[in-house]
C-alpha cells in the first residue's frame, strides 16, 4: 500500500471576476511510506492546491486520492486521514492558535481525545524532536522565524502523522531558520521513517532528497531523482525554475569546454569535481 | 558627493524596562551618491533599526544623522520629515501588503498626492514609476492591485515608493517569498532602477549570492555594531570571520578557497559564478599551454 | 510593551499563581461582592491586612500592585470632589454657593475612595498572578454546564485564545503599515478631524486585508490539526483544585465572616457618624482619655 496515490486528480477554482482557472489537471502520483519528495513550481504551478487535496481539505472534482488506501472522498473517515497526514504551512504566525508553546503543540492530540497523560507525553517528545523542549513554557512571540516554524512543527507531530506535507514552510525564514526547519525534517524522514512532501521554491533544498517533483501549468510533468530531473535544463528554464547554483557553475564551465562530470548538485560535489580536474 | 552621513547612532528599545534592548550601538557611517550599498547581518542585528532611522522613522536617541541637507538631530527647527521621505524612499519587506487602493494608479499616487502635487505631476509621475518597474499604463492602471499576481503586487508596491522621485532607495528583503521568476523580475528592476533613476541604493538581503551579483560595497551588522564596511572585492579576505559570526559567504568563494586550500590559485578578485567560471577557464588554458 | 498576551501578568511561581484558576476567578467574584458589605473603618483595615498578605504571599513587589489605582485615579478625584461638596447630610462644617461640606459628607467621601481602590487592587490581584491563557481555560471550565443548553462553550474558549494569541501579532502588523504609509509621506498626527480619519483609511484597509488572509491560512492550519474531529476533546492541562485553594478560600472566608460580623452584629446608634466596630473603638477610645 502507497502513502499517498493520486489518480487522475483535476481540480477548478472560480476567480472573483467569474472566470474559471484549473489548479489541477489529470494529476497522478505516488508517493511510498518514507520518502522524501520534493515538490517544485512556480507560483500559481498548482502545489499549494495539491498539498490541499491530500488531507481533503479540497476535494478534487475528478480523480481520487488515497492517504494509507483511505479516499479523502469518505468524509466520515476524514479525521483518520488528517491524523495521518500533517500540514506546515508557510507562516508560522498563522498556525498557532496558543499564547503558549506547549498548550499550542496540545491542540492537536486535545482536538483528537488523546488521555492527558499520552498528551504530555506526546507534547515533550514532538518538542525534543524538534530541539525546542527548553522553551515549552515561552511564548513563541519573541521567538526567531526558525523557532516559530519549529514550534508549528512540533504542533504537527503531536498528533503522530505518518506523512507530513511543507507548503513552503521556508518561504518567510532567514537562512539559519530555513536551514534548522530543512534539518529537522530530513531528521523526522530518517529517525522516524515520516514520510514528507516538501514544496519549495529554493532548488538548493531538493538537490539530495529521493524524488524532484515538477509542477508547470496544473500538471506534475516530471518526477525523478534530482540528478535525472536537473539534467534536463530546458524543462527546469521553461517550468520557471532555476537550476541549483553548483550545477549552474558546472554547466558554464562545460560551455567553456571544461570536462566536468555532470552529476553536480551539491557545494561538496562541486569542489571535489573542481580540485580533481584542475590538479 | 555625500547623501547620507550617521554619526556615532546608539538606539535602544524599551529603555529603562525589563525589556531594554541595545539595538545599535555607535554606529558611523557614510553613504555617498552613487553607491551600490548591501547590507547583510542576522536577523535582530540592527539592520532594519538602522535603515528606518534614514528617513526619519525612528527618532534618534543618540548620535547625529544628516542626510542631504537635512539635520534629523536638530531640535530647532524640526527637521523636514516630509521632505526627508521624499528624498529617501523605503521599500518595505513584502511591501504588497501596505496596498489599499482600489485601483493600481490610485494606490501609486499616493506618495504624490502625500506631497500636495499637482494632478498632473501626480498623473505624470504615476506613468512614470509604472513604467519603470514594468507595468504597462493603460493596461494595469484601472485595476485592482488586489487581483495582481505576488510578483506584480511587489512592484506596485515599488512603483508607489519610486512616485515620490527619492534620490535614495532603500529596499529590505526586495525578493523575499518569490519565485525564481518574480526574483529575477525584481533583481532585473533594482539594476535597471539604479542605471536610471536612483542613483543611490540600499538593500538589505538575507542571500548573499543574490547580493552579491550587484552590489558593489557591503555593510555587515552583527550584535548591533558594523563589523565590516567594505568594498565587496575585499569583503571576502575575512570569510573565517563572516564564517565564525555565522553569516553565509557566496558559493564561489567558498569554492575558491576550498581550491585554494588544495594548492590551486585562481588568478583575480572571485565573488560571483562569474567569476569563478572565467577564472577557472583561464587557469585551464593556462595549465594547458604549459 | 507588545507582551499583551500575558496582559498584566507578573511571573513569580508563588502560591497565589499556583492556584487553580477558577478559584481564584470565583474569590474575586466573592472580594468584589463583599467589599461591597464594608461599611466601617475597622472593616477596610481587615480588607487591607487580607491584601497585604495577598501581596507577600504573591510575591508582588508593592508599586506594582499600586500601579492598578493609577489607573482610575482621575475617577477618584472626579467623585470624591463630587461627594464632598455635594453631599449635604449630617453637620454642615462649611459652605460657600451650592457647595457644602459636611462631616458625614466627608466619610462618605473617604469611605468610597477607600472602597474603589481596594476593589482594584484586589481584582488586579487576578490579573497580576493568572495568565489570560488560564483565565480562558477557568471561564471554559466554569461554564461547562452550559454544553447541555447548546452553548458552544468550547469553540467559545478557542476564540477568546485565538483572539489573544493574535493581538501582539496584529499590533505589530500596524506598526509596520503605519510604518510604510508614513515612508510615503502619510501623516496621521495632523489635518482636521475628517482628515485625520481619512488618513487612517490606508491603515486599516491593508490590516484588514492581512487579518482575512491570516483567518484563511488559520482556519487551513485548524483542519489540519483535527479541530472538531470529537465531542469528547480532552485537555492537557486538567484543572483541578487542591488543598491551596482551600487554604485560600479559608482565608478569605475569615474576611468575609469578619466583614459580615461588622456590618450586622455591632450596631452603633443611628445618630452617630461612626458605623459598626468604629462606634465601640471610639467610646473605648473616649472612656480611657476621658
Amino acid at each position: 500500500m502507497n502513502a499517498i496515490h493520486i489518480s487522475g486528480a483535476t481540480l477548478e477554482y472560480k476567480t472573483q471576476n467569474g472566470g474559471i482557472v484549473r489548479a489541477l489537471n489529470n494529476v497522478s502520483l505516488d508517493v511510498n511510506e518514507g520518502e522524501f519528495i520534493a515538490l517544485l513550481g512556480h507560483n500559481g504551478s498548482g502545489k499549494s492546491t495539491l498539498a490541499k487535496i491530500l488531507n481533503g481539505l479540497l476535494i478534487p472534482r475528478l480523480g481520487e486520492v488515497e492517504i494509507f488506501g483511505v479516499n479523502t472522498k469518505d468524509i466520515s473517515k476524514i479525521f483518520e486521514i488528517r491524523s495521518n497526514i500533517g500540514m506546515v504551512f508557510q507562516n508560522p504566525d498563522n498556525q498557532m492558535i496558543a499564547s503558549i508553546v506547549e498548550d499550542d503543540i496540545a491542540f492537536g492530540p486535545e482536538n483528537l481525545g488523546v488521555p492527558r497523560e499520552e498528551i504530555i507525553e506526546r507534547v515533550n517528545w514532538a518538542l525534543e524532536k524538534v530541539g525546542m523542549s527548553s522553551h515549552k513554557k515561552s511564548t513563541p512571540f519573541k521567538m526567531s522565524g526558525g523557532q516559530k516554524q519549529r514550534i508549528a512543527i512540533a504542533g504537527i507531530l503531536a498528533i503522530k502523522p505518518r506523512i507530513i506535507v511543507f507548503d513552503e514552510s521556508t518561504a518567510m525564514l532567514d537562512p539559519q531558520g530555513r536551514k534548522e526547519v530543512l534539518q529537522v525534517a530530513k531528521q523526522l524522514n530518517k529517525e522516524e521513517n515520516i514520510t514528507i512532501i516538501w514544496i519549495t521554491h529554493y532548488m538548493d533544498e531538493s538537490v539530495d532528497c529521493d524524488r524532484v517533483a515538477i509542477m508547470n501549468d496544473a500538471r506534475i510533468i516530471a518526477i525523478d531523482t534530482p540528478e535525472n530531473i536537473f539534467k534536463q535544463t530546458e524543462l527546469i528554464k521553461s517550468s520557471g525554475l532555476d537550476l541549483p547554483l553548483p550545477l549552474a557553475i558546472a554547466n558554464d564551465l562545460k560551455a567553456q569546454g571544461i570536462q566536468i562530470d555532470g552529476n553536480i548538485l551539491t557545494e561538496e560535489s562541486l569542489k571535489e569535481e573542481l580540485c580533481k580536474i584542475l590538479k | 558627493m555625500q547623501n547620507i552621513e550617521v554619526k556615532h547612532l546608539t538606539h535602544t528599545y524599551s529603555k529603562k524596562t525589563p525589556y531594554e534592548k541595545v539595538s545599535l550601538s555607535d554606529i558611523s557611517v557614510t553613504i555617498n551618491e552613487g553607491d551600490f550599498l548591501g547590507i547583510i547581518g542576522h536577523t535582530g542585528s540592527g539592520k532594519s533599526t538602522f535603515i528606518q532611522h534614514l528617513n526619519g522613522l525612528i527618532k534618534t536617541q543618540e548620535g547625529d544623522i544628516r542626510v542631504f541637507d537635512i539635520n534629523l538631530t536638530q531640535k530647532k527647527p524640526k527637521p523636514d520629515l516630509r521632505k526627508l521621505r521624499q528624498e529617501v524612499g523605503m521599500v518595505f519587506q513584502y511591501p504588497e501588503y501596505q496596498l489599499f487602493a482600489d485601483t493600481v494608479a490610485k494606490d501609486i499616487a499616493f506618495g504624490p498626492k502625500n506631497l500636495k502635487l499637482s494632478q498632473e505631476e501626480i498623473n505624470d509621475r504615476v506613468r512614470k514609476a509604472m513604467q519603470a518597474v514594468g507595468l504597462d499604463y493603460d493596461y494595469y492602471k484601472d485595476r485592482s492591485p488586489f487581483d495582481l499576481s505576488g510578483g506584480q503586487k511587489r512592484r506596485v508596491a515599488i512603483a508607489g515608493v519610486l512616485a515620490m522621485m527619492p534620490k535614495v532607495l532603500i529596499l529590505d528583503e526586495p525578493t523575499a517569498g518569490l519565485d525564481p521568476i518574480g526574483k529575477r523580475q525584481i533583481l532585473n528592476l533594482i539594476t535597471n532602477l539604479k542605471n536610471t533613476i536612483t542613483p543611490t541604493i540600499i538593500v538589505i538581503s538575507h542571500d548573499i549570492n543574490e547580493i552579491t551579483q550587484y552590489c558593489t560595497r557591503l555593510i555587515v551588522f552583527n550584535d548591533s555594531k558594523i563589523a565590516f564596511d567594505l568594498p565587496v572585492s575585499e569583503l571576502f579576505t575575512h570569510s573565517e570571520e563572516l564564517l565564525q559570526i555565522g553569516l553565509d559567504i557566496p558559493l564561489a568563494v567558498k569554492v575558491n578557497n576550498h581550491l585554494k586550500a588544495n594548492g590551486i590559485n585562481l588568478e583575480g578578485d572571485i565573488i560571483t559564478p562569474q567569476d569563478l567560471v572565467c577564472a577557472i577557464a583561464k587557469y585551464k588554458n593556462q595549465g594547458g599551454a604549459l | 510593551m507588545r507582551d499583551m498576551a500575558f496582559g498584566q501578568y507578573y511571573p513569580t511561581n508563588s502560591p497565589l499563581h499556583r492556584l487553580d484558576p477558577r478559584a481564584k476567578l470565583i474569590f474575586s467574584l466573592l472580594y468584589m461582592v463583599f467589599i461591597f458589605f464594608a461599611k466601617s473603618y475597622t472593616a477596610f483595615f481587615y480588607v487591607c491586612i487580607f491584601l497585604t498578605i495577598v501581596t507577600i504571599v504573591a510575591k508582588i513587589p508593592l508599586k506594582i500592585v499600586l500601579k492598578s489605582i493609577k489607573l482610575i485615579i482621575f475617577l477618584l478625584i472626579f467623585t470624591g470632589f463630587i461627594n464632598l461638596f455635594l453631599y449635604d447630610e449630617g453637620n454642615v462644617l462649611a459652605s460657600w454657593w451650592i457647595f457644602t461640606i459636611t462631616d458625614r459628607g466627608i466619610d462618605f467621601t473617604i469611605k468610597l475612595a477607600l472602597r474603589l481602590s481596594l476593589l482594584v487592587i484586589g481584582t488586579s490581584m487576578l490579573s497580576l498572578t493568572t495568565t489570560p491563557m488560564e483565565l480562558t481555560d477557568a471561564i471554559e471550565s466554569l461554564l461547562k454546564p452550559l454544553k447541555y443548553i447548546k452553548v458552544p462553550v468550547h469553540d467559545i474558549a478557542i476564540t477568546m485564545s485565538i483572539a489573544l494569541r493574535f493581538v501582539p501579532t496584529l499590533m505589530e502588523e500596524t506598526d509596520k503599515i503605519i510604518a510604510a504609509q508614513k515612508a510615503r509621506g502619510a501623516a496621521f498626527d495632523t489635518g482636521k478631524v475628517h482628515e485625520r480619519v481619512k488618513s487612517m483609511v490606508p491603515i486599516l484597509i491593508p490590516l484588514f486585508v492581512s487579518s482575512f488572509r491570516r483567518a484563511d491560512e488559520l482556519a487551513d492550519a485548524l483542519d489540519a490539526r483535527c479541530y472538531n474531529a470529537t465531542q469528547n476533546r480532552t485537555k492537557m492541562k486538567k484543572l483541578s483544585f487542591s488543598y491551596r485553594d482551600l487554604i485560600a478560600f479559608l482565608i478569605l472566608a475569615v474576611l468575609i465572616v469578619l466583614i459580615m460580623l461588622d456590618c450586622y452584629l455591632t450596631k452603633a446608634p443611628a445618630e452617630s457618624i461612626l458605623f459598626g466596630t468604629d462606634y465601640y473603638i471610639f467610646n473605648l477610645f473616649k472612656s480611657w482619655i476621658g
